[in-house]
C-alpha cells in the first residue's frame, strides 16, 4: 500500500474514513477525529484503462467542476461496507459505460456524421458520431465511442466477431 | 544495378518464397504459349488439313484441342490468381521491411542530419520512396526475369519452325537498345528531379498544415498557397516532361515492331505460297510473334521503371548510407548510478567547423546544485545543454558527468541520467498517462499520479473528461502551453534522473504555472538533482544557488545571482537591456493598436 492521503497535504490512515450520506441524499465524508464532513464525490483517475480501485473524494463545485482533492485512496474495498456501497452506487451513476457487442452497420448521414446500429449488453441501439475523432482507442483492448450527445460506448476490439471487427477498422 | 543488388539484400530473407514464386511464374509463362502452339494443329490438321483427313477425325482432333485449351487456361488461371496472391504478400512484406529498416535507421542519427533534412523529405523517403522500391522489386524485376524466359522460350520455338524469319524477327533490337540508352540517360536525370520536386511539394505542405495556426493569425495563407502553386506547378512540369520523354519512346518503339511484323507477314506469305512453309507454321509464327516481341516493348518499359527506381534507391539509401555522427565507442561503458557532477573541461564547440559557438568553457557543477544560465540568444547557452546531453561532440576539450568523459561511456546510459524540459513541449497522439511515462511505459498509476502532483499537472488533469485517460489530440492539442508544460515536467519527474535541464522551460507559460516549475525545481534539489535552467526570466535566476552569464560562447560572469546582480557588470547591463526592450515593445503595442 503507497498511501492514502487526505487534503490538505496530512495523510490519514484509511481505518479513520468512512463515508455517509445525508439527510439531503449528499454522500459526504467523514474523518474520525474531526468536526466538519466534507461533501465529496468519487472520481477515477483511470476512468477507461486503469485499476478500479484506485479513486479520488473530491469536493465538487457548483457547476460540477472539481475543486479540491480531499482524499486519495489506493483501494477503497478496504473501506467500511456501508462506505463501499455508496462510493460503488456513485461510481455506477458516473462511469457506466454501455459495452457494444457488435456493430450491425454505421452509415454516414450528411450533416450528422456517422449512424452507428450496434448491439450493446443493454440490447440494440443506434447513435450518431460527429467525426472520426469521436471514436478512439485507449488501448488494443479498449475502444471509445463518443456519441453527439456525449455518452460513450465502451468497445473491446478482439471481443467482436470479424465482421463488427472490420468494421470499426474502418473508423479507428 | 547497384541499386538493384542493394534492393535484393532486403529479399534475402524471403528467398524460399521468392524462389517458390519465381518457379510458379516459369510455370505460367510456360503454360501460356502452349495455346498459340496449338494453332498448328488446328490449322493443318483439322481447319486446312495438308493430307486427307476424314472429317470424323477432325471433328475428334478439333474436340481435343478445345479441351486442352480450356484446361491449359484454367490451370494458367488458377495459378496466375495464386502468384497474384502471393507477389502482393511478397511486396508487402518487403515494403515493412524496408520502412523498418530505414525508419530505424534514422533514429540512430544525430540531431545535426534532422537539423538538415526537411521533415517533409523525409516523409516522402520513408513513405513513398520505399513503397515504389517495394513494388518495383516484386513487380518489375520478376516480369523481367519471366520476360527473358519468354524471349528465349519463344526465339528458340521459332528458330525450330523458320530459321530466317526468325532473324528477321531479331533485326529491330540494335535499333531498340540505342533508343532505350538515349532516353534511359534522360529518364534518370528527369526522375531524379521529379522526386526532389515532390519532396519540397511535401515539405511546403507540411509547414502549411503544422504553422496552421502562423499562417492564419499572420493573414499569410495567399502567400502560402502561392509557395505551394509554385511546388507544385514544379512537380507537375517535371511530370510533363516525363511523359513527353515516355510518350515519345513508346510509339517509336511500336512503329519499328510494326514494320518488322509487315515484313515477317509479307516474307512468310510468301513462303507459305511456295509451299516452303505450312499455313499451320506461319499462324503460330505471327501468334508467337507478338508474344516474342510483348517482353522486348515490357523489358524496355522496365528499363525506363529502372530509371525511375534508381532515382528512388539513391535517395532511399542516402538516408541508409548517412552515418551516425555520434557512435558508442567500441570501448564504451555502462554509466553507472552517478550523483550528478558536471564538468566542462576547455570545450569548444562549432556546428560547421567554422565559427565556434563555445569557446574554452569551464565550468563544474556539484551534485544537487541548481545553476542558472543566462545570456543573450546565440550566445550558445542551448549548445551547451546539447553538448551535455551528447548530441554533438565538443570540437576541443571533454565533459565529464561523475567523472565519466561522456565519449567514454555508452549513450542510452548516460541519456538515462539526464531529463530535458523544453520551450516547444513535445507530446505524442495518446493518454496523457501514457505521455507521463513515456520514459517509463511500464511506471504504476501511483507513480504516473505523485509525478502529475509533483509538476502541478494532477488538478487540471483531473478536470479533464476521462483523467489521466484522456486522449491528447497530435502535439497535445486541446491543453494550453502551461498544460502541455506540466505535462512534460510530469515526465521528467517519472524518469527521475540525476540531471535535470530546463531549456527556457517558462518563457511561454502563465505565472502559476511557472510558480509550479520553480516549485518542482526547489524540490528536485531537495532530493539531490543536478538542474541547470536556461532562461531569460529573472524570477528563475533567483531560485538558483549560482548563475553563468554567456556571450559570444564564453562564460562571462559566474556567481550567486545577488553577486552579480550587485557587481554591475555583463549580466545586470543585460537585465537592464531587457527590460528597456520591454518597456519599448510596450510602446510599440500601444501604437500599433
Amino acid at each position: 500500500m503507497f498511501f492514502d492521503s487526505v487534503g490538505e497535504g496530512k495523510f490519514l490512515d484509511i481505518d479513520k474514513i468512512s463515508l455517509y450520506r445525508d439527510v439531503s441524499g449528499v454522500l459526504k465524508l467523514k474523518i474520525e477525529g474531526t468536526t466538519e464532513d466534507y461533501p465529496v464525490k468519487p472520481v477515477r483517475y483511470f476512468p477507461l484503462t486503469g485499476d478500479e480501485h484506485y479513486l479520488g473524494l473530491f469536493i465538487i463545485e457548483p457547476d460540477g467542476k472539481i475543486k479540491k482533492e480531499t482524499a486519495f485512496i489506493t483501494d477503497f474495498k478496504r473501506l467500511d461496507e456501508n462506505s463501499i456501497k455508496l462510493i460503488e452506487e456513485e461510481l455506477a451513476k458516473s462511469y457506466s459505460l454501455m459495452e457494444i457487442k457488435k456493430i450491425i452497420s454505421v452509415k454516414q448521414i450528411a450533416r450528422i456524421g456517422f449512424r452507428w446500429y450496434v448491439k450493446t449488453d443493454n440490447g440494440e441501439r443506434t447513435f450518431d458520431v460527429a467525426n472520426q475523432q469521436d471514436i478512439y482507442m485507449i488501448s488494443p483492448t479498449i475502444v471509445i465511442a463518443k456519441d453527439t450527445e456525449g455518452n460513450k460506448y465502451k468497445i473491446d476490439p478482439i471481443k467482436l466477431d470479424s465482421n463488427s471487427r472490420s468494421i470499426l477498422e474502418i473508423y479507428v | 544495378m547497384k541499386t538493384i543488388i542493394r534492393l535484393l539484400v532486403f529479399c534475402r530473407p524471403y528467398k524460399l518464397y521468392i524462389v517458390l514464386i519465381f518457379l510458379g511464374s516459369l510455370f505460367s509463362t510456360l503454360l501460356s504459349l502452349i495455346p498459340t502452339y496449338l494453332m498448328k494443329p488446328l490449322t493443318d490438321r483439322v481447319l486446312a488439313p495438308s493430307q486427307p483427313t476424314s472429317v470424323q477425325d477432325r471433328i475428334v482432333m478439333l474436340h481435343l484441342l478445345i479441351i486442352s485449351l480450356i484446361v491449359v487456361q484454367v490451370i494458367n488461371t488458377v495459378v496466375g490468381s495464386l502468384l497474384a496472391y502471393h507477389k502482393g504478400r511478397l511486396s508487402e512484406k518487403i515494403g515493412l521491411n524496408l520502412r523498418q529498416t530505414a525508419c530505424a535507421h534514422l533514429q540512430t542519427l544525430s540531431l545535426k542530419y534532422y537539423q538538415r533534412e526537411t521533415v517533409g523529405g523525409l516523409y516522402s523517403r520513408i513513405l513513398h520512396d520505399t513503397a515504389n522500391l517495394q513494388f518495383f522489386i516484386t513487380s518489375e524485376v520478376l516480369d523481367f526475369f519471366m520476360d527473358m524466359v519468354m524471349f528465349f522460350g519463344i526465339g528458340a520455338v521459332l528458330f525450330s519452325l523458320e530459321g530466317r524469319l526468325t532473324l528477321l524477327l531479331l533485326l529491330p533490337m540494335p535499333l531498340i537498345v540505342i533508343l532505350a540508352n538515349i532516353f534511359g540517360d534522360k529518364m534518370i536525370i528527369t526522375y531524379r528531379k521529379l522526386y526532389q520536386k515532390m519532396a519540397n511539394l511535401s515539405s511546403v505542405l507540411f509547414n502549411i498544415i503544422k504553422g496552421a495556426i502562423i499562417v492564419k493569425t499572420n493573414t499569410a495563407e495567399e502567400r502560402e498557397l502561392a509557395r505551394f502553386e509554385k511546388a507544385s506547378t514544379d512537380v507537375f512540369n517535371e511530370r510533363l516532361y516525363n511523359s513527353k520523354l515516355h510518350f515519345l519512346f513508346s510509339p517509336s518503339m511500336g512503329f519499328i515492331l510494326f514494320l518488322c511484323g509487315i515484313m515477317i507477314r509479307w516474307y512468310g506469305g510468301w513462303k507459305v505460297i511456295r509451299g516452303e512453309l505450312s499455313l499451320g507454321d506461319m499462324m503460330v509464327f505471327i501468334g508467337y510473334m507478338w508474344q516474342f516481341y510483348g517482353p522486348i516493348t515490357e523489358m524496355n518499359s522496365i528499363y525506363m521503371r529502372y530509371q525511375s527506381t534508381k532515382a528512388v534507391g539513391e535517395r532511399v539509401f542516402s538516408v541508409l548510407d548517412t552515418e551516425p555522427e555520434i557512435k558508442d565507442d567500441p570501448n564504451a561503458i555502462e554509466l553507472p548510478n552517478i550523483n550528478g557532477s558536471i564538468k566542462f573541461d576547455a570545450v569548444t564547440f562549432s556546428y560547421d567547423g567554422k565559427k565556434n559557438i563555445l569557446q574554452d568553457i569551464n565550468l563544474e557543477i556539484k551534485p544537487g546544485e541548481v545553476l542558472g544560465v543566462m545570456g543573450p540568444s546565440g550566445a550558445g547557452k542551448t549548445s551547451l545543454i546539447h553538448l551535455l546531453c551528447r548530441l554533438y561532440d565538443p570540437t576541443c576539450g571533454s565533459i565529464y558527468i561523475d567523472g565519466h568523459e561522456l565519449r567514454k561511456v555508452k549513450m542510452a546510459s548516460l541519456l538515462k541520467h539526464i531529463g530535458i524540459v523544453l520551450q516547444d513541449t513535445i507530446l505524442f497522439s495518446g493518454t496523457i498517462s501514457e505521455n507521463i511515462a513515456y520514459a517509463r511505459p511500464d511506471a504504476s498509476s501511483i507513480e504516473i499520479i505523485l509525478a502529475a502532483r509533483a509538476a502541478g499537472a494532477h488538478d487540471f488533469i483531473m478536470n479533464l473528461p476521462d483523467a489521466y485517460d484522456t486522449i491528447l489530440g497530435e502535439g497535445g492539442a486541446g491543453l494550453s502551453g502551461g498544460e502541455k508544460q506540466r505535462i512534460s515536467i510530469a515526465r521528467v519527474l517519472l524518469k527521475n534522473p540525476k540531471i535535470i535541464i530546463f531549456d527556457e522551460a517558462t518563457s511561454a507559460v502563465d505565472l502559476t504555472t511557472e510558480e509550479m516549475i520553480q516549485a518542482a525545481i526547489e524540490k528536485m534539489k531537495k532530493e539531490g538533482h543536478t538542474v541547470i535552467t536556461i532562461s531569460h526570466k529573472l524570477s528563475m535566476m533567483q531560485i538558483t544557488d549560482r548563475l553563468i552569464f554567456i556571450e559570444n560562447g564564453q562564460i562571462i560572469e559566474c556567481g550567486t545571482y545577488e553577486s552579480l546582480n550587485r557587481a554591475g557588470g555583463a549580466l545586470n547591463r543585460f537585465l537592464i537591456e531587457k527590460k528597456e526592450e520591454k518597456t519599448k515593445e510596450r510602446s510599440l503595442d500601444f501604437y500599433v493598436l
